[in-house]
């Protein structure tokens, strides 16, 4: 049981390897590297590629070394948000400010929550969020939507009525298809998109708060 | 044709359109809504190398959107009235 785990194990790895290789896409570790880089206080630098898999020297070397690079980049750059607390939950000067006087005046205030400033990771969370709710839920409206308008179609020839007008309509119908059919794919494009900016403010929030 | 025939054939384009107006409605709303989500996180102070990205991703969606739009209104919505006012014409004449 255990040797067939680990033998489970080693075939994903192996597997994670090809694909790393064949594909060229080294961004995680980039942007790994990057973010640890800035955390141990070296300078930002550009030796990336030698740590790609050898295999890529002669294999799509140029998409690892600038997926590698352009990540390296980002990570670099996040770590040095988070250490300058660009995005930590804080009240803005003049909220503080304000905060601050009404304290001395002896009026109390209900919590710090009232001050939190607009740029914070929870807000960014918040909107992503949202956003892909509404993507989400227009996305199921529009199935439903269009399976309503075939019905409909479906209904009326079955009943008989308006033979002239059936046929035109279901060639409009195949343009139409074609057109939701595009537009629920970019959706699912933007969704991964916008599930990885999520998980990438969830890395900053986390590292901010740790 | 017999007027219960027509009365159904009315509904049916009534309910039609129902659908197409709705579905429009809903496009519209959800282009305004990936507008918005662009100019609160811009507001908001977000990673610029990734509000570009979600700019440009809401410009494609809006322009696909309108696109959809654009195209149930001319060759759908415009051809449905079209038959909804030929049987009207017709219950009229009865």
């Amino acid at each position: 049981m255990v040797s067939s785990m680990k033998n489970k194990s080693h075939n994903s790895k192996i597997t994670e390897v090809f694909f790393k290789v064949y594909t060229g896409d080294y961004s995680e570790e980039g942007y790994n590297k990057g973010f640890a880089d800035r955390g141990n206080g070296r300078p930002q630098q550009g030796w990336g590629v030698f740590k790609i898999n050898p295999l890529n020297f002669f294999w799509k070397f140029g998409e690892s070394a600038d997926s590698f690079n352009r990540h390296y980049r980002h990570g670099y750059l996040d770590r040095q948000r988070v250490e300058n607390e660009v995005y930590k939950e804080s009240t803005s000067s003049a909220v503080s400010s304000l905060a601050d006087k009404v304290e001395n005046s002896g009026v109390k205030l209900e919590g710090k929550s009232m001050g939190v400033g607009q740029d914070s990771y929870q807000n960014q969370l918040r909107l992503i969020r949202h956003a892909r709710n509404e993507l989400q839920t227009f996305r199921r409206h529009l199935r439903q939507l269009v399976e309503n308008y075939q019905q409909q179609i479906r209904a009326a020839e079955s009943s008989g009525y308006m033979q002239n007008m059936i046929e035109p309509l279901r060639s409009r119908c195949s343009k139409f298809d074609q057109k939701v059919y595009e537009l629920d794919r970019l959706i699912s494009q933007h969704d991964n998109l916008i599930e990885d900016h999520e998980n990438r403010i969830v890395h900053l929030m986390n590292n901010a708060n740790g | 044709m017999s007027e219960q025939s027509l009365a159904n054939q009315l509904g049916w384009s009534i309910t039609t359109l129902d659908y197409l107006d709705d579905l429009v409605c809903k496009i519209n709303a959800v282009s305004n809504s990936y507008e918005a989500l662009v100019g609160g996180l811009s507001a908001s102070n977000y990673v610029s190398e990734m509000l570009e990205p979600l700019a440009l991703m809401s410009r494609q969606f809006c322009e696909q959107a309108d696109d959809l739009a654009a195209h149930v209104k001319s060759e759908h919505v415009e051809y449905i009235e079209r038959q909804k006012q030929a049987v009207l014409q017709q219950m009229r004449d009865l």
